[in-house]
């Protein structure tokens, strides 16, 4: 894989760029220069680690959120069944 | 023959980008990534019946959490919390959506696990407090404590759909990751 297929990927599985965006870049990385496909890849290369980051983060947010939730709802079916 | 005049440089979308510093980079980067991620979750949770569910209860609770706090303004609160019992007559919802309906906005019963009593009842309190006593916060809680098990379901239900998203994306794990070392 060179550095135009590898961008071409990245372009393609970018979550920020818009799809029609997309497919106009993908059209005009043959005629890149080198330095532009360089800063270009190491950008959405950035994204998806980015991506990747903020996957994890929100899955244990969600799994905390998700134990507060029942917290509560555990406490509020003991006071109702106190009552 | 010359370039096409709507071809996009890629110096013109990075822009100033590179001339930040990598902090920022990553900054503005984590802001594009979860916008563009919470607008495509919040489009699939509306797909999804218990994430829509969820959606309808959180929007309640932002509603009925304001409509609390201006409460304890005498005057408006006595408007804003008696505005959200006058929603709670299905005739009056239907003329008020009839009305908005060229805004695309849709009013609804922001306590539909409320009765009617209670809303009015409460409502009845303000009367020997001259209109300064917080009473939505009665209906705030109790449509809470019923929304807390949908807010669950539809927690789950976002877990799911992300767990969904990012399968798609993990199919193609090997190919990604090639292409990203191929710039590091």
């Amino acid at each position: 894989m060179d550095k135009r297929q590898a961008l071409k990927i990245l372009i393609e599985y970018s979550n920020i760029l818009a799809e029609d965006f997309k497919r106009k870049l993908i059209e005009d990385v043959a005629d890149m220069s080198d330095e532009e496909v360089d800063s270009f890849g190491k950008f959405l290369a950035k994204e998806l680690d980015i991506e990747d980051e903020t996957y994890e983060n929100d899955m244990r947010k969600i799994d905390e959120a998700l134990e507060v939730i029942e917290g509560q709802m555990e406490k509020r079916e003991e006071i109702e069944k106190e009552e | 023959m010359g370039k096409p005049e709507s071809k996009i440089s890629p110096a013109e979308i990075l822009g100033e980008f590179e001339s930040l510093s990598v902090k920022e980079q990553e900054e503005i980067l984590e802001l594009a990534v979860q916008g563009v991620n919470l607008k495509l979750i919040y489009k699939r949770m509306e797909e999804d019946p218990q994430g829509q569910e969820a959606v309808n209860a959180l929007r309640r609770l932002g509603a009925n959490t304001v409509i609390s706090i201006l409460d304890f303004i005498p005057g408006v609160g006595l408007l804003a919390s008696g505005s959200a019992d006058a929603l709670k007559i299905k005739w009056l919802r239907k003329i008020l959506n009839l009305g908005l309906k060229h805004l695309k906005v849709q009013v609804e019963d922001l306590t539909p696990d409320v009765s009617k009593k209670i809303a009015y009842l409460t409502e009845l309190l303000e009367i020997p407090f001259f209109g300064t006593a917080p009473t939505h916060f009665v209906e705030t809680t109790i449509q809470t404590a019923r929304d807390i098990p949908r807010l669950k379901r539809g927690l789950k239900a976002y877990k799911r759909l992300k767990e969904e998203e990012r399968k798609k994306y993990e199919k193609f794990g090997p190919v990604i990751r090639e292409a990203k070392n191929k710039f590091k």
